[in-house]
Parts: structure tokens; C-alpha cells; sequence
């Protein structure tokens, strides 16, 4: 039982420190010629909650709204221009 | 000027779960120092404070907190929550709001056992008239000048006490040498003195909020045994070996007469049967070692060091978003509509808000308005 529980804090403690899929601030997404998709910079919130703009082009107009990648929910209810 | 927030939310929380989970598991390690002696075992009590501090602190501080975002298996299970399960009215459950629906319900179930559990056991020994016993009465007298209710009844089958304000201590009803007397009710006494019962209700109280945490049941097991030990220590702080092989015996003689587990929550037994509990409270009793300095420094600075670190950052999971939610639909007159408001107008596309519009455009001037 101790065997157990040293290695799952060894496990824990090596799961902090490893290299995950951290995400940089910057990320750029190609573009699809029927709804063009980018990132703007993501901005930080002041609490836990990072969200980022999503953008679409419906006829040369651009829409942006803003989404949460902390709770994968729209924090805008709609679009809007750009 | 720098200025500092601080924020409760639904992953601070979990961060303080997991921190706490971790803290469990360090505490559990500690506890074999403490029964080699090699730090004292009055260093659980600091190690739960921790721990519960921790749990009921679940904070962020902005700007100090760092995010540190996951993009594997976390956002999954973000989005298991989040899947609808069914609508109630106008308004749809998804799976997260069944989960804390259930816990609520299994918490407030496991509160109100714990409440009429307290109550059975204070009702129970309010009724019983105290025993008057000399030789037990004389025990009590050398040890301490405090007023004690003794209980001694042949439905008792192993001694324990109880009490918050005022000790009750229950002994069965069986012919204890004085030597043995002394020894059980001393034990009794210092779980008093050491305000063990509030420690275990407070205890009780957390199992009742986090039943669902494994590492807490592992936490509990720990701490009743180290209480014990506690009240071991004092016991057999200064008397020779053969008065402590005295005082084991007493532990294996009451061993056998264990009584049911859900009866017990509420208060501390001399004895039971749980064999690893025994056996630590026996490396305990028998071991020369003395408390080492250092190693009780170093691990109260470690933890301490764990529990500020804790709160530098917080893990969040990256969900992107998912394509159907940015796929451009095609806007017709059966699917989509506009309707003005003030001064702009609101595009709905399958009756839910898409666009918001300032002026209805030529590529949407097809649809009706509303």
C-alpha cells in the first residue's frame, strides 16, 4: 500500500513537470477559402478563464465572437462585425 | 501600483482538490516517520490543518497565479460534462448538473446519518446513570481533577469516551487489574485533553463533503490511528518495558471485542481490529528511536512549500472549439429570420441568436424580419 502510494505521488509529482501540450499565447490556424478561421491573440482574463476571438468571412465581411477554451463555451452570444 | 484579486471558480476548486489529494498522500507517507518516531506525532495535527486549509481556501490570486493549460484528456472530460443528457421545460440537463445533483443528495444523506449518529450516542449516554466504582473512582483521581462520568456496563465490549465540554468514558464490565485500569483510562483522559473529538468531527464533517475522494478515506484510517498513538505516547511516555508489554496486552485483549464500524465514527476505542492500526500502534510503543530535528523541520518547511506553491498556478484544460460550431451555415428563408431591436438587428439561424447586425446587408436582405 505505501509501494502504491509512493509511486503515485512520484507519478503526480513527474506528471507536473513533464512537457504537456502547453499552449502558446500565439497560434496560427490555416485559412479555409468558405469560412476563414484564425486566432487572434488570446487574451488573458483576469481569472481563471482564457478566451480567445474565433473569426469568421461571410461574403468579405468579418465576424469575430469570442470563445472560452477553459469552459468550451461562447462567452459572445452572437456574432458580430469585426 | 500592483494591484491583487482573488477569485473562487469551479477549477480553483479543483486545483484545491487535487493540491489537497496530494498534501493526503504526503501525510500518509509522514505517518511512518511517526510511528518509527522519528518526528512527533503531534505533527498530524499540523499536517491536517494544512490539508483542510487548503480545501476550504480554493482561491486564485490574480496576478501571482500562473495558467498552465492541458490540451489532452482534460477538455474530453469537459465536454462529457457539458453533453446534454435531457431537457426539463425549457431548460436542458446536461451531465454535470445530474453529478452535482447526485452529490448533493449522497453528502446531505451522509450529514444527516453523522447528525442522528452524534445524537443516538449522546442520547444513549445521557440516560445511563454514571457507575460508582472506588477503585475506578481512586484511577481517576491520581490522573486528573477534572470531573469524569464513568459508565461501566456488560453491553459495553470495549472501553471508549465521548465528549466535547464534558468526558464520559465507558468501560466493560470485566476484572481489570489496577495496573490496566490505569493505563485504558489515562488513554481515555489524554484523547480528552488533546481535544481528539473535535479533531474527528471536524473529520467527520469533511468525509460528508468529499465521501467521493479516495485519498480521504486513506486520510482517515491514518488519522484515527494517529490519535491513538498520540494517547499512546503519553501513556507510555516514562514507565519500563514491562509495564508497556502490560499496556499491549491490554490492546490485543480489547482487540477482539470490536463493535460495529458506523457506531464508531463518533468516538475514539481503546482497540480494534484492524490489524494494521495494531501494528502501528505496536512499532510505536516499541520503538527507541527519538524525534529527529531535522526531519520534523524539513517536512513541515516541505509541506509548507507544497501548500504556498499551490497557489503560483492553476490547471486549466484547452478546449478548442469544435467545427460544427464554426461552420458557416446556409442562411434560408425556413431556416433563418431577423429580428429588430433598437437600433441593430439580430440574424437567428434555427431559432438561436447568430449575428448581430447593424444594418441588414445585402447578403441577408432575402430573409424576413420580424
Amino acid at each position: 500500500m505505501k509501494k502504491k502510494i509512493l509511486k503515485l505521488i512520484t507519478g503526480m509529482i513527474i506528471g507536473l513537470f513533464l512537457p504537456t501540450n502547453i499552449v502558446c499565447a500565439h497560434e496560427n490556424i490555416p485559412v479555409i477559402t468558405t469560412a476563414s478561421i484564425s486566432s487572434a491573440d488570446e487574451e488573458i482574463s483576469p481569472y481563471a478563464n482564457v478566451t480567445g476571438y474565433k473569426y469568421i468571412y461571410i461574403d468579405g465581411i468579418k465576424y469575430k465572437r469570442l470563445w472560452s477554451y477553459t469552459y468550451a463555451r461562447w462567452e459572445d452570444s452572437y456574432w458580430t462585425v469585426a | 501600483m500592483r494591484y491583487y484579486m482573488i477569485e473562487i471558480n469551479f477549477y480553483s476548486i479543483l486545483n484545491s482538490m487535487f493540491i489537497s489529494s496530494f498534501l493526503i498522500c504526503f501525510v500518509c507517507i509522514m505517518q511512518k516517520f511517526i510511528v518509527i518516531k522519528k518526528i512527533s506525532s503531534k505533527l498530524i495535527i499540523f499536517f491536517i490543518v494544512l490539508v483542510f486549509l487548503r480545501l476550504i481556501l480554493p482561491f486564485e490570486i490574480k496576478p501571482i497565479t500562473k495558467i498552465i493549460e492541458i490540451q489532452k484528456f482534460f477538455p474530453n472530460i469537459v465536454y462529457f460534462f457539458q453533453h446534454q443528457v435531457f431537457n426539463l421545460k425549457n431548460y436542458s440537463i446536461n451531465v454535470l448538473q445530474i453529478i452535482i445533483f447526485l452529490y448533493i443528495i449522497i453528502s446531505l444523506n451522509k450529514l444527516f446519518i453523522l447528525i442522528y449518529n452524534y445524537y443516538k450516542l449522546f442520547n444513549n449516554l445521557k440516560h445511563v446513570n454514571a457507575s460508582k466504582d472506588d477503585k475506578v473512582q481512586k484511577i481517576i483521581d491520581r490522573i486528573t481533577k477534572r470531573e469524569i462520568k464513568i459508565v461501566i456496563n456488560d453491553l459495553i465490549k470495549n472501553p471508549f469516551e465521548f465528549g466535547f465540554f464534558k468526558q464520559t468514558i465507558c468501560l466493560p464490565n470485566k476484572n481489570y487489574t489496577e495496573e490496566e485500569l490505569f493505563y485504558i483510562i489515562s488513554h481515555e483522559i489524554y484523547h480528552f485533553e488533546n481535544k481528539s473529538n473535535w479533531y474527528k468531527l471536524i473529520l467527520n464533517i469533511f468525509n460528508c463533503i468529499l465521501w467521493w475522494n479516495p485519498f480521504l478515506g486513506l486520510l482517515n484510517q491514518y488519522i484515527n490511528t494517529l490519535f491513538e498513538i498520540q494517547c499512546d505516547e503519553y501513556v507510555t511516555k516514562n514507565i519500563d518495558n514491562y509495564s508497556k508489554s502490560i499496556y499491549l496486552n491490554c490492546l490485543i485483549n480489547e482487540m477482539s471485542q470490536d463493535i460495529k464500524k458506523t457506531f464508531s465514527m463518533t468516538f475514539f476505542q481503546f482497540s480494534n481490529t484492524n490489524k494494521i492500526s495494531l501494528r502501528m500502534r505496536f512499532k510505536f510503543i516499541t520503538s527507541k528511536n527519538k524525534n529527529s530535528k531535522i526531519l520534523s523541520f524539513a517536512t513541515i518547511l516541505f509541506s509548507l512549500i507544497i501548500f504556498l506553491y499551490s497557489y503560483t498556478f492553476i490547471i486549466l484544460p484547452h478546449c478548442e472549439v469544435p467545427d460544427e460550431e464554426i461552420q458557416i451555415p446556409v442562411f434560408t428563408v425556413d431556416n433563418s429570420y431577423i429580428i429588430k431591436k433598437n437600433d441593430y438587428f439580430i440574424l437567428y439561424y434555427e431559432d438561436e441568436p447568430y449575428i448581430h447586425l447593424e444594418s441588414i446587408t445585402d447578403t441577408f436582405s432575402d430573409l424576413p424580419v420580424k
